[in-house]
């Protein structure tokens, strides 16, 4: 179980994260949403220990996390793909996945140095790469591929690290609709499996249907936490993602300016 | 308590040499990004021309302005050859290194065959000789005259770089490429503009050095490079006021060290700098720490 | 041997002194760190043995072997700071610290200053220097194909999400860079016991940038390059007889010059050759790369 108290991290005197608590329950898709410039990344690069909290804990299952380096919090089982899409260059799709390995092979004993003359010669590895549906592809350069078929590449190199905990930066953009309703159904079998899925994304569709619990992030605050169902419904989120106003009767309006 | 002063203006006017030199190297790192490893050669190269011309019986400030033309020439040469076509290709940040490392090899041993590897002395006429006595102090005129004319460039320079469209447009591309571009700002031109003042500075600093020290090789500027690296670093990379300030400070720290430590110091002062600046505080005095963005 | 190589035996050896040196450095570059520390890590070691072989009597094997240990120890502690730089950083601090330490060695009593010594015991043949390569080349592939190998490519692309994934990308580094202080010891006390002579002014920038050229034109994507680098331009210098003349010079920089320009990531990267491969590909077809998708995005 994933719990954030009281985070604050400032940059250069702006708030980028205010304040937030939130309890990721484990065994589910937990969604995160808001608009740009909310702070959501900034919130996934706490959590996976790129950055530091200025103030607050984080706890991992009961582990105090804060100031863990990255590759500490991924050996708790953490991992995470990138907003911007961070693949290895220049290496195949199955040699992406296998760095995903590397945790999994420094706890082999001598026999991991084995030479291995098949290429294919990491069963996890294969298997994951027939799941996300590029068996056929591994032996491409990544970047060969559409942007769609990259960002599949990435989630198979964060699942390869056998994670307990996934957070996905924005895995379905530039994906279209069929290829990100796959990576939903993936998301769902990986909770139904024991993972803990966090989702920060910006297609509602998608984290309506697949999460079980979600957050609306504003401006480095939690505005609301909940089932999706409730969450939509509060008028704060309204506000925030749709812009809708109250008038000075308290009617909706769609007036430009905000507060 | 004379000498603690003569050994302090001493050490600025060395100090003030070097702070030419790495305000020579910072303005290249700040706006191209590139480490110029060529610019001791450009230093020595620019030396000798005036050199060459003092040879000829030109008179000292032609002859010095000579120099400066000869730094320039080559810094935009070797801007508008070597470094655009790394910069067309995208290479890696260790390329520009890499290959400005075998550019200042090229041009050493080219200097070399030129000038058959003599040390030729640097004639001192026509340089202000002699001492200036205030009270019982003598400080050597030629000391204060390059540490006088070493601040007003340096003077010249924060003038233009602040004060001037020209100056702002490359502050403007070292802080910022793109931003620069979409202000119309003709960064390629801005470059030109880095480099050329890069070798000004270099030949500058590269004559007051020979004339201090009346000789001149082709080896003379071997270890300068070190030490305007040393200032850059103290200073904070890409920061001309920390290059000024910078310069200043190792220059009297190495006099210091040597007059009253040992003179082993001499060449070790700018290595000692670099590697305590980098452990202790890599963005120097007046640098920006960097941050790595995910 | 000696039969073998007659005359050219001791220029082979020198030739493959300097593989080592530049394994040395191609053990950080692999990771992507441009070290220019080697140098000064070879002094190191070649000044051990010499001390503890001339003044202590120790045996030449322990005197080799202190050296590359000596190496290695002075290399990880001053990892440990240096490696906290990056890029440029660490190019200018590794530089100032070998520096450093050849002046210091130039400069103080017990090592004779700036005279050096003489009278080294010879005791280093091809068979050795062979050995050495040969066991350092199995330890290096062995490490490249598995998942250390792995890492450390991972980290030279992308250091930061190489860390998420696992990769102690600090010990890493800090590890690899004890182990080229050790080559870098290993190679200079090796020389001291080739040439039987030793002296500060060896270890200068030309050194540097002999063995940088022969390692960045051999390139960071296997150890063969930089070793077969050596090996060949180490025979072509020597026939074309410049030895330490301007003319080797230039034509050294030059191509360090060209190289950067043309193909920075050496002659053993790959993507070089899948890049000219898709190029040959393009002119026979007239066709531009294909860009891979699957027609519905179905995952299973």
């Amino acid at each position: 179980m994933l719990e954030l108290e009281g985070i604050v991290k400032t940059f250069r005197g702006v708030k980028a994260i205010d304040g937030v608590t939130l309890k990721v329950p484990e065994r589910g898709v937990f969604g995160l949403i808001g608009p740009n410039g909310a702070g959501k990344t900034t919130l996934v690069n706490l959590i996976t220990g790129y950055l530091t909290p200025d103030e607050g804990r984080i706890t991992f299952d009961g582990h105090d996390v804060v100031g863990l380096a990255p590759h500490k919090l991924a050996a708790l089982g953490v991992a995470r793909t990138y907003q911007n899409l961070r693949l290895f260059e220049g290496s195949t799709v199955r040699e992406n996945v296998m760095i995903g390995r590397h945790l999994a092979a420094s706890s082999g004993g001598l026999a991991r140095f084995r030479p291995r003359w098949r290429k294919a010669a990491d069963p996890v590895t294969e298997e994951l790469l027939g799941r996300l549906g590029l068996a056929e592809l591994a032996d491409l350069q990544v970047d060969e591929l559409s942007y769609g078929l990259r960002r599949r590449v990435e989630i198979a190199r964060a699942l390869a690290t056998d994670c307990k905990t996934l957070l996905l930066d924005e895995p379905t953009a530039g994906m279209t609709a069929a290829e990100a309703d796959g990576i939903g159904q993936l998301m769902r079998e990986l909770a139904e499996q024991g993972v803990t899925v966090v989702l920060v994304e910006h297609n509602i569709r998608l984290v309506t249907a697949t999460c079980d619990q979600m957050a609306v992030l504003d401006w480095g605050k939690v505005i609301a936490q909940g089932p999706p169902a409730e969450v939509w419904a509060l008028d704060a989120v309204q506000v925030a993602y749709v812009g809708k106003r109250r008038d000075k009767a308290g009617q909706p309006t769609t007036a430009r300016t905000r507060t | 308590m004379e000498q603690f002063i003569q050994q302090t203006i001493n050490g600025l006017s060395v100090g003030s040499v070097f702070a030419l030199l790495g305000l020579g190297v910072t303005m290249v790192w700040g706006v191209l990004g590139v480490l110029n490893f060529a610019h001791a050669q450009i230093l020595t190269w620019g030396a000798f021309s005036t050199w060459f011309a003092l040879d000829a019986d030109i008179p000292v400030l032609p002859a010095i302005a000579i120099g400066v033309l000869v730094g320039v020439l080559i810094s935009v040469a070797l801007n508008s050859t070597v470094i655009a076509a790394l910069r067309k290709r995208n290479a890696p940040e260790f390329a520009f290194v890499v290959a400005t490392i075998g550019v200042a090899l090229v041009m050493e041993e080219v200097l070399r065959e030129v000038t058959d590897a003599e040390t030729r002395p640097f004639p001192r006429d026509g340089f202000p000789t002699g001492a200036v006595t205030i009270g019982s102090i003598s400080i050597p005129g030629l000391q204060v005259v390059v540490l006088i004319v070493s601040v007003l460039v340096m003077i010249a320079l924060a003038y233009w770089l602040n004060r001037t469209k020209g100056g702002r447009a490359v502050r403007t591309v070292a802080y910022n490429r793109e931003t620069a571009e979409l202000l119309g700002i003709n960064s390629k031109r801005v470059y030109t503009i880095a480099f050329a003042i890069s070798g000004a500075l270099a030949a500058i600093g590269g004559v007051f050095v020979s004339v201090d020290s009346a000789a001149i090789s082709y080896s003379t500027g071997d270890p300068l490079l070190l030490t305007a690296f040393a200032v850059m670093i103290l200073g904070g990379m890409g920061s001309p006021k920390g290059a000024m300030v910078g310069g200043l400070v190792l220059g009297i720290a190495q006099v210091y060290a040597t007059v009253y430590v040992s003179s082993v110091f001499r060449q070790a002062v700018a290595m000692l700098i670099i590697l305590a600046v980098l452990l202790v505080r890599p963005q120097g005095l007046f640098g920006e720490p960097q941050s790595a963005r995910v | 041997m000696s039969e073998l190589l007659g005359s050219y035996e001791f220029t082979l050896n020198v030739i493959l002194v300097q593989a080592i040196l530049v394994l040395s450095l191609y053990v950080v570059f692999q990771a992507g760190l441009l070290s220019m520390a080697s140098v000064g890590f070879m002094a190191v070691g070649g000044y051990a043995t010499t001390l503890l072989t001339l003044e202590q009597n120790w045996p030449i094997l322990g005197g080799v072997v202190a050296g590359a240990v000596m190496g290695g120890v002075v290399a990880a502690i001053f990892g440990i700071p240096v490696l906290r730089l990056g890029g440029i950083y660490l190019a200018l601090g590794s530089l100032a610290l070998s520096q450093a330490i050849v002046i210091g060695i130039a400069n103080f009593e017990f090592t004779n200053g700036a005279r050096g010594f003489a009278g080294i015991e010879l005791a280093v043949t091809t068979e050795h220097l062979l050995l050495v390569l040969i066991v350092t080349g199995v330890i290096l592939q062995i490490t490249h194909r598995s998942y250390i190998g792995r890492a450390i490519r991972a980290i030279r692309l992308d250091e930061r999400t190489a860390e998420g994934l696992g990769i102690n990308t600090v010990l890493y580094k800090r590890v690899l860079f004890a182990f080229s202080g050790v080559l870098a010891g290993l190679a200079g006390a090796l020389e001291a016991h080739l040439t039987g002579v030793i002296s500060p002014d060896q270890y200068g920038f030309d050194l540097l940038v002999v063995a940088l050229t022969y390692m960045i034109v051999g390139g960071s994507g296997h150890w063969i390059g930089p070793l077969g680098m050596t090996v060949v331009l180490g025979i072509v210098r020597d026939q074309l007889g410049l030895g330490g003349t301007s003319l080797e010079n230039i034509i050294f920089g030059s191509l360090l010059v060209a190289v950067m320009i043309l193909a920075p990531a050496g002659i053993s990267d790959r993507v070089m050759y899948r890049d000219i491969g898709r190029w040959i590909r393009r002119k026979r077809t007239g066709r531009g790369v294909q860009v891979v998708t699957t027609p519905q995005g179905e995952v299973s």
